[in-house]
């Protein structure tokens, strides 16, 4: 039997909450995570660090599992498929409801957004079958305008500061909001021609090209990690797309960008390669597996499908975390 | 430590090893297998010839490398496949294997270091039913050799049985006169089997197909796969990994030098049956 406003959900209940002050981030998520507790139920609580000193000292320990916010969302794809295993271990323990407060990052404490964006669409799928309740607060004092309203779309409930859950009217269909939703800008680096454009290569060529690219740029552990992202990317390419598959690769001191272009239509479903692969449509265990691995991907769709890794070894120090 | 990769003799092969010759003009298999055969009667060993194509032609050279060596006549054999198999026989690897396991142990009895073959086996592998079986044997045979002093060069012509058969029947050799396929998968220590080249799209079909034909040897726990030569292997190549130990209730540890595999374990979550571990 689930507890609180979830009690008579099925599924993931999302909700997001917005706050003006310390206090009011008290008053709205304190009572979320006491509530837990109190239940029994699993309650962890993943905030950035102001916002897990203010929970401690307003909860306490009791019941709570407190985990490093920045620990815990480090890459969109990796953050999904860590709450997964979390989430499993806790149903194989007889959980009736988990309770996840989590900070998730934006342009405000440093983030790009986009891949976020489209991590606060996906779990709504992702995460859909468990008995979450799972509340994204966002901090209105640095949480630039734009991410509130593709916030205020993303999630389907709305906590308020007097103890009320509501019903999110602004809330729609988070595949259709991403592919209405455009990649933000085209990446500089983009707008600078490619070191190499590869036409119709195989995956074998782009793999040389990418070992060739990242000497003296990327570690070798990343750089096994973008040939293998690559490859599957190049294998998508060609399996699912239309020819002619065309890649380019930018190299900078950060790291690699290769963008596999193909002038199909792209996945149906902009989501996929954030839903776990038993769940989605065919070829998403090749996106998965792309997004676990880069440090940014990006998609495009739009004069062809167009998927772009980012591979730097500064991010990859917390992939091999 | 056997010979691996490709090579362009008959040469340099030692007792334990296993090569595939894919030809298309006969003269130059029956070099190669002269020059596989000398080197086997330099090393003591019985030596022999199966074919195939070339069966009066080599009789005589066999009999002249065997007297030029000084070795006794039993030193040397060859035989004709019509008459060993009917023309569409499918042969039983199992006992195929024992076969030549006894005639190694008869070589060894009467003196050689060990026994050298040169086998034209074409006409074996003809249709999809022969080759199934013939690469079955192969593997099979390839880990007989692990353990016992016999050495072989099986060859097959392209130009009758295509391209498509000669790369299912060369990738399932340690070494090869010409690379068909972009990986190998053979015989290697602890039951496992070794990995080499790269795994992708490209032979995908393949791949699966030769590991579903050497299925994992013996009743161990965990078999080893030696993928310290492997290049590069997809995600499609890991899942026909694991669901080949799966199908046999069976774990292994997988050796590589590339981090590749052993993210995609993880991603995947195949840590239950294939644990990679990178060695440097």
């Amino acid at each position: 039997m689930r507890s609180g406003a979830a009690a008579d959900h099925v599924g993931y209940f999302h909700e997001t909450a917005f706050y003006h002050s310390d206090d009011e981030f008290v008053s709205v998520v304190a009572p979320f995570v006491a509530d837990g507790a109190a239940a029994g139920e699993p309650t962890i609580v993943a905030c950035g660090d102001r916002n897990t000193a203010l929970l401690r000292n307003a909860v306490g320990e009791a019941g709570v599992r407190y985990v490093s916010g920045g620990d815990q969302y480090t890459r969109p794809g990796p953050t999904i498929r860590a709450y997964l295993a979390m989430f499993d271990e806790l149903m194989a323990a007889g959980a009736a409801q988990i309770r996840v407060v989590g900070d998730v990052p934006h342009p405000g404490v440093g983030s790009e957004w986009y891949g976020w964006l489209r991590y606060e669409a996906a779990v709504n799928h992702a995460f859909g079958e468990y008995p979450l309740w799972g509340l994204c607060p966002y901090d209105t004092r640095t949480t630039p305008e734009a991410v509130l309203e593709d916030v205020s779309r993303l999630h389907p409930r709305v906590a308020d500061g007097q103890g009320g859950h509501h019903h999110n009217d602004l809330y729609v269909d988070p595949s259709t909001f991403v592919l209405d939703h455009p990649t933000a800008s085209v990446p500089d680096r983009q707008r600078r021609p490619p070191m190499l454009v590869l036409r119709e290569p195989t995956a074998r060529e782009v793999r040389d090209a990418i070992r060739t690219a990242a000497a003296g740029v990327l570690p070798e552990p990343e750089t096994d990690g973008i040939l293998v992202a690559a490859s599957e990317a190049v294998a998508n390419a060609y399996a699912h797309g239309h020819a002619p598959v065309e890649v380019r690769l930018w190299r900078d001191r950060h790291g690699l960008v290769v963008t596999v272009v193909d002038h199909g239509t792209g996945p149906s479903d902009p989501l996929v390669g954030l839903l776990p692969p038993d769940r989605s449509e065919p070829g998403g265990r090749g996106l998965w597996i792309v997004n676990q691995l880069c440090s940014n991907v990006q998609i495009r769709y739009g004069d062809g499908f167009h998927i772009e890794l980012r591979m730097t070894s500064e991010s990859s120090r917390s992939l091999s975390a | 430590m056997r010979t691996t990769g490709t090579s362009c003799s008959g040469r340099g092969f030692a007792s334990h090893d296993h090569l595939c010759w894919i030809y298309d003009d006969q003269q130059s298999m029956l070099d190669a297998a002269r020059e596989f055969l000398r080197e086997g009667v330099a090393m003591g060993h019985r030596i022999g010839y199966i074919g195939g194509v070339g069966v009066a032609q080599m009789s005589e050279e066999i009999s002249r490398m065997v007297r030029d060596a000084g070795r006794p006549d039993n030193a040397g054999f060859v035989a004709d496949l019509a008459d060993m198999y009917r023309w569409d026989e499918i042969v039983s690897p199992p006992g195929q294997v024992e076969a030549y396991a006894a005639a190694t142990a008869d070589a060894l009895r009467d003196g050689f270091t060990g026994l050298r073959v040169a086998a034209d086996a074409t006409d074996l592998a003809r249709s999809p039913a022969q080759r199934d079986a013939f690469t079955r044997y192969e593997h099979l045979i390839d880990r007989c050799m692990l353990d016992v002093s016999f050495s072989a060069m099986c060859a097959y012509d392209r130009s009758s049985l295509g391209a498509d058969a000669a790369a299912e029947l060369s990738c399932m050799h340690p070494s090869c006169n010409i690379r068909l396929t972009s990986f190998a998968v053979f015989a290697g220590a602890d039951e496992g089997f070794v990995l080499q080249g790269e795994v992708d799209v490209v032979d995908r079909r393949r791949f699966l197909t030769a590991l579903d034909r050497i299925g994992p040897a013996g009743d161990g726990e965990e078999l080893t796969i030696d993928a310290t030569e492997l290049d590069f292997i997809d995600h499609h190549g890991m899942l026909g990994l694991s669901e080949l130990l799966e199908r046999s209730g069976r774990r292994a540890v997988m050796r590589t030098r590339s981090a590749g595999p052993a993210r995609l374990a993880e991603v995947l979550g195949l840590g239950q049956t294939l644990r990679v571990e990178v060695v440097v």
